[in-house]
């Protein structure tokens, strides 16, 4: 007799999963990434020309067999002691005059320097060079390949001021 | 009138824990996506100009240079540079030798995954996050001196990474 309330008692028997503790938990897990998420800034590129190197593995480009040669401008910027923008000046490289010619020490100085001398260009191709201050710090340097590209230029090439140092 | 025996009623919490470990998941992916590419302690300067990921650049080696122009390396880079050099414990190449080896390293691997033809360039391109108090330098030191390496390992595509702002901050 107990045999058959013993069995009748085990086939009643449901089995449970708690789930409310595992949410719980997951809550706790969301808290903790939810909080140390930390989105980052959109980043982005600007693409530069890298002075051509004696001796590197892959060839020089393909040269260009085209008539126009390009006009080089040439953008002498000094830096002052803090790692900002100095002294600017521009000339016109291979050119029978290449005295630089000082301009407005500011970045939207240099873009309108350069936008003039783009349309005097009328549509020819061009190039930039610029040879920057050893201590200018790379905001600065940033800033003026960004005014090189809002002027138009794709070709733009940062390389030391003194030829000694490339 | 005689009640029926009291019945217990529960919500279902297994759909919220599905959707609750699904968000889990997200942000444990978010967080941990290109974390090795993206060194948080690079202070990257801003530009206009700057241009999101080209999605035909499928192959890209990031170069990380703190404020005194040493590249930072993280993950597999530094563990293969421990073992070829036996040195820098601190994970960073701090001369232009040690760039200039690290950049023919990267250069040859990928010479071997393109299948050895020397005759085509590299085909992954370099960009170079660097902090925005970096000075400029020459060839010995500084970002012209990264670059230089770059070039001298044989990488011609060299990209410089900066935030993508709308307006152009003030002169």
């Amino acid at each position: 007799m107990s045999h058959k309330r013993g069995r009748q008692e085990a086939e009643a028997v449901e089995p449970d999963l708690p789930i409310t503790p595992m949410l719980d938990m997951s809550f706790q897990l969301l808290a903790f990434f939810v909080f140390t998420f930390q989105p980052a800034p959109t980043e982005g590129q600007l693409a530069m020309a890298l002075p051509k190197e004696e001796g590197s593995p892959t060839a020089s480009s393909v040269p260009d067999i085209s008539n126009d040669k390009p006009e080089t401008f040439v953008i002498r910027v000094e830096a002052t002691e803090q790692g900002q923008l100095g002294g600017m000046s521009i000339y016109v490289k291979d050119a029978a005059d290449q005295k630089p010619q000082p301009i407005p020490p500011s970045y939207d100085g240099m873009l309108a320097e350069l936008k003039k001398r783009t349309a005097e260009l009328k549509g020819k191709p061009s190039k930039l060079t610029l040879e920057i201050g050893s201590g200018l710090v790379q905001e600065s340097v940033i800033r003026l390949l960004d005014v090189g590209q809002q002027a138009g230029f794709t070709d733009i090439a940062p390389v030391p001021v003194d030829p000694k140092k490339r | 009138m005689s009640h029926g025996a009291s019945e217990r009623c529960e919500p279902n919490l297994i759909p919220m824990l599905d959707l609750v470990l699904q968000l889990v998941m997200f942000f444990m992916v978010v967080s941990n996506f290109v974390m090795e590419q993206v060194n948080q302690t690079i202070q990257l300067p801003q530009a206009v100009s700057a241009k999101p990921l080209d999605k035909k650049d499928d192959y890209i080696i990031f170069l990380n240079v703190n404020k005194d122009g040493h590249v930072l390396l993280s993950g597999l880079d530094a563990q293969r540079n421990d073992a070829q050099v036996g040195e820098d414990k601190d994970k960073n190449l701090t001369n232009r030798v040690q760039i200039l080896n690290h950049m023919k390293r990267l250069y040859e691997e990928d010479i071997r995954a393109a299948g050895g033809d020397r005759s085509k360039p590299p085909r992954s391109t370099v960009i170079l996050r660097v902090d925005k108090a970096t000075p400029f330098g020459d060839a010995d030191k500084g970002v012209y001196a990264v670059m230089k390496a770059c070039r001298a390992a044989g990488y011609e595509r060299v990209q410089i990474r900066a935030i993508i702002h709308s307006a152009a901050p003030a002169s």
